[in-house]
């Protein structure tokens, strides 16, 4: 799992470089992000700008990460688009996890957590 | 389109060859003129159904064949998803969502209540040939050319 992961001052970036996230690869994602969130990494900026489908898998990984991250945790996805953004939304799992339209808008739903 | 268009293809029962899979069908959406979201659902409905048939039918083995038969008109597209293994994966658990409680979050199991959700008829059951078959069929409007 080609992934990008850097400090900012409300948490961590978290972009993965592949395009898609599924079955085949999810548990590579979910273990480099619980891998970050047993660092003491609970507040997430993941950025899907570069990943084109995910399925059902992928978005599994999201909410074990999500509920790893305990009361202070918070996820914020960014970058979500077309199919993946449809999953989010056919699944309600928009309603669970904060979608942001730019790096700005997180960082500052992030610095309110 | 003048006749109905019919690709098949087979993949070894591994999750890395379900993407095959998909292009397939990708491409056959496209050539049908199938708007984008409705495609993003029948896209995602096959990568499901196969990873289930993988997971499920075939347990997780390798060395198995997956056959998945696409076909559509200017109306319809049907896909047939075949395999030879245990019959029975058909367990549909409805997403549930409270986002005050994220506990009770599913982390897997979903496949089924999205094929269920997004397509317009789903089936699953034996042909004469042995094959268990799982069958989806989506109905739709093609863009405005």
């Amino acid at each position: 799992m080609d992934l990008e992961s850097r400090a900012i001052d409300s948490g961590m970036f978290i972009k993965p470089k592949e395009k898609r996230i599924d079955a085949a690869n999810a548990g590579a994602f979910k273990s480099r992000l619980l891998d970050l969130v047993d660092q003491g990494n609970v507040r997430l900026m993941i950025d899907l700008s570069s990943v084109e489908f995910m399925d059902s898998g992928g978005l599994g990984s999201l909410i074990s990460i999500l509920k790893s991250l305990g009361r202070e945790g918070r996820i914020v996805i960014i970058g979500a688009r077309g199919g993946v953004l449809r999953l989010f939304e056919i699944t309600r799992m928009n309603t669970v996890f904060t979608l942001s339209s730019s790096e700005e808008e997180a960082m500052e739903v992030l610095r309110k957590v | 389109m003048a006749s109905p268009l019919v690709v098949q293809v087979e993949i070894e029962s591994k999750l890395e060859n379900v993407h095959t899979v998909q292009e397939a069908v990708h491409d056959v959406c496209e050539r049908c003129g199938m708007e984008d979201e409705t495609r993003y659902d029948v896209e995602l409905c096959v990568v499901e159904a196969a990873t289930n048939v993988i997971r499920h039918a075939y347990k997780g083995r390798s060395g198995e064949t997956v056959s998945v038969k696409i076909s559509a008109d200017d109306e319809q597209i049907v896909i047939e998803v075949a395999d030879r293994g245990e019959l029975g994966f058909l367990c549909v658990r409805p997403i549930t969502v409270q986002v005050s409680d994220i506990t009770s979050l599913p982390e897997g199991g979903m496949g089924l209540a999205i094929i269920q959700s997004l397509m317009d008829e789903v089936s699953y059951g034996s042909s004469k040939d042995g094959r268990n078959i799982f069958l989806m069929k989506k109905r739709f409007q093609g863009k405005e050319r």
